[in-house]
């Protein structure tokens, strides 16, 4: 029983990734939020730009990582 | 790999993009005023704080408009620094409306920096309404208000730096929509040619699409904790926007959830046209006809003069371009990496 139930819990290893994927975004909202909220208020704003501009960053470069996992895949084979 | 020209485009508009949206200063603009409500017949000193001014380097003059179009001049102005400065206005014993109470526009105006207004922030309370004699006492004369000529972004309230983000929020949404247009136009040529490879790419575009879109979400999330003070409110365009992601997330499902090649290819091509269908309304016409706090929408399209000027629009295109040719070069990754997959899984059998 407890076999089934454990096998059930596996992620296949691209969910793991989106999981990681999703854990970053959440620990990076929590850490601006932490993080006095003058800092961000601070010179007109602006870093809340920089914030906005970090994350488009990161998300283009995540989905380039998974297509570059996907490719080396094909290669492995 | 070869770069053809969109691709060096991309690249060419994109850091454009990135430089001259954040290298562009705003224009110099009042953050605050105190105290922000008086009384009529008195002498009142306001303080004057400012962002990207130089009160010190020319001369100041300040003014109090009401919204009727009548205005009084500070007879004294104090500048502290570049960033402060306290103007004294004798304000008369009546106001020149027909109510009681009237809130004023603080308009500064000097060479170098322009003019500046702070709408509709002090209230003025007087005890007696006599609105002959207030506009007596009040000028009607318009006077001549410097303008600025050096090239920046407006400078609007509670918004201030985050303007900007009208480059890196707003585009990606704009290009979400084209890479949606793109992939409903693969899906209606598929459901015409049953041409796989046109099933793919609109599947590799919605998929792109959807990173925009969530990408989207998310920085619109943090402004909204900087600009309203929560990570996310009822908001008609907010949920209409998570809604219309949820759409997607079921166009993804129902992909992952059939075997069958054609039969996944066919059922989700004519999802994927009446998805487009449904969400354009939801983002692009409910969100007009109600109250919303977004700025571009209850009422106002984002185009009008109020909300875009021609600074902010020559970066926000170059933005858009750039953000839809990046979303197709990701997509024509994903598309070409799904066909060599297939190759390769079809050369196994």
């Amino acid at each position: 029983m407890s076999k089934i139930f454990k096998n059930k819990l596996k992620f296949a290893p691209e969910m793991k990734y989106n999981i990681a994927f999703i854990m970053i975004l959440v620990s990076a909202q929590n850490m601006l939020a932490q993080s006095s909220q003058s800092f961000m208020t601070s010179g007109g704003k602006i870093n809340v730009v920089f914030a906005v501009i970090f994350i488009v960053f990161i998300g283009i470069i995540y989905y380039l990582i998974r297509i570059d996992r996907k490719i080396s895949k094909l290669e492995n084979k | 790999m070869q770069l053809s020209w969109w691709k060096l485009l991309c690249i060419v508009l994109l850091a454009y993009v990135l430089v001259i949206g954040l290298v562009t200063p705003l224009k110099p603009g009042i953050l605050k005023i105190s105290p922000e409500r008086i009384k009529t017949g008195q002498t009142v000193d306001i303080e004057i704080s400012g962002y990207n001014t130089h009160y010190k380097s020319s001369n100041q003059v300040a003014y109090l408009k009401a919204s009727t179009g009548y205005l009084i001049q500070a007879k004294e102005i104090k500048v502290i620094d570049d960033n402060n400065m306290v103007a004294s206005f004798d304000v008369p014993q009546f106001l020149p409306t027909s109510n009681s109470i009237e809130q004023l526009s603080v308009i500064t105006s000097s060479e170098k920096d322009g003019s500046s207004v702070m709408p509709s922030r002090l209230i003025v309370a007087q005890d007696s309404v006599q609105l002959e004699m207030g506009k007596n006492l009040w000028s009607i004369k318009e006077p001549t208000f410097f303008g600025i000529k050096k090239y920046s972004f407006p400078f609007r309230n509670i918004l201030y730096e985050t303007i900007r983000n009208t480059f890196f929020h707003v585009s990606l949404w704009f290009a979400m929509f084209a890479l949606l247009g793109i992939s409903v136009y693969h899906s209606i040529r598929y459901l015409y040619k049953s041409d796989l490879l046109d099933d793919w790419k609109a599947y590799s575009q919605v998929r792109t699409a959807i990173l925009f879109g969530v990408l989207g979400l998310i920085t619109g999330s943090i402004w909204a904790k900087y600009t309203w003070g929560t990570w996310w409110t009822n908001d008609i365009k907010l949920n209409m926007a998570a809604l219309s992601m949820l759409i997607y997330f079921g166009y993804l499902i129902i992909r992952a959830g059939i075997e069958d090649p054609d039969k996944k290819a066919r059922i989700s091509a004519s999802f994927n046209v009446f998805a487009l269908v449904a969400v354009i309304p939801l983002i692009f016409v409910l969100p007009r006809l109600t109250d919303s706090l977004h700025p571009g929408n209850g009422g106002n399209p984002a185009f009008g003069s109020e909300d875009m000027d021609n600074s902010l629009r020559m970066v926000f295109y170059p933005a858009v371009i750039s953000f839809i040719l990046l979303g197709i070069w990701l997509s024509q990754l994903v598309f070409r990496s799904d066909v060599l997959s297939h190759k390769s899984e079809s050369a196994e059998i």
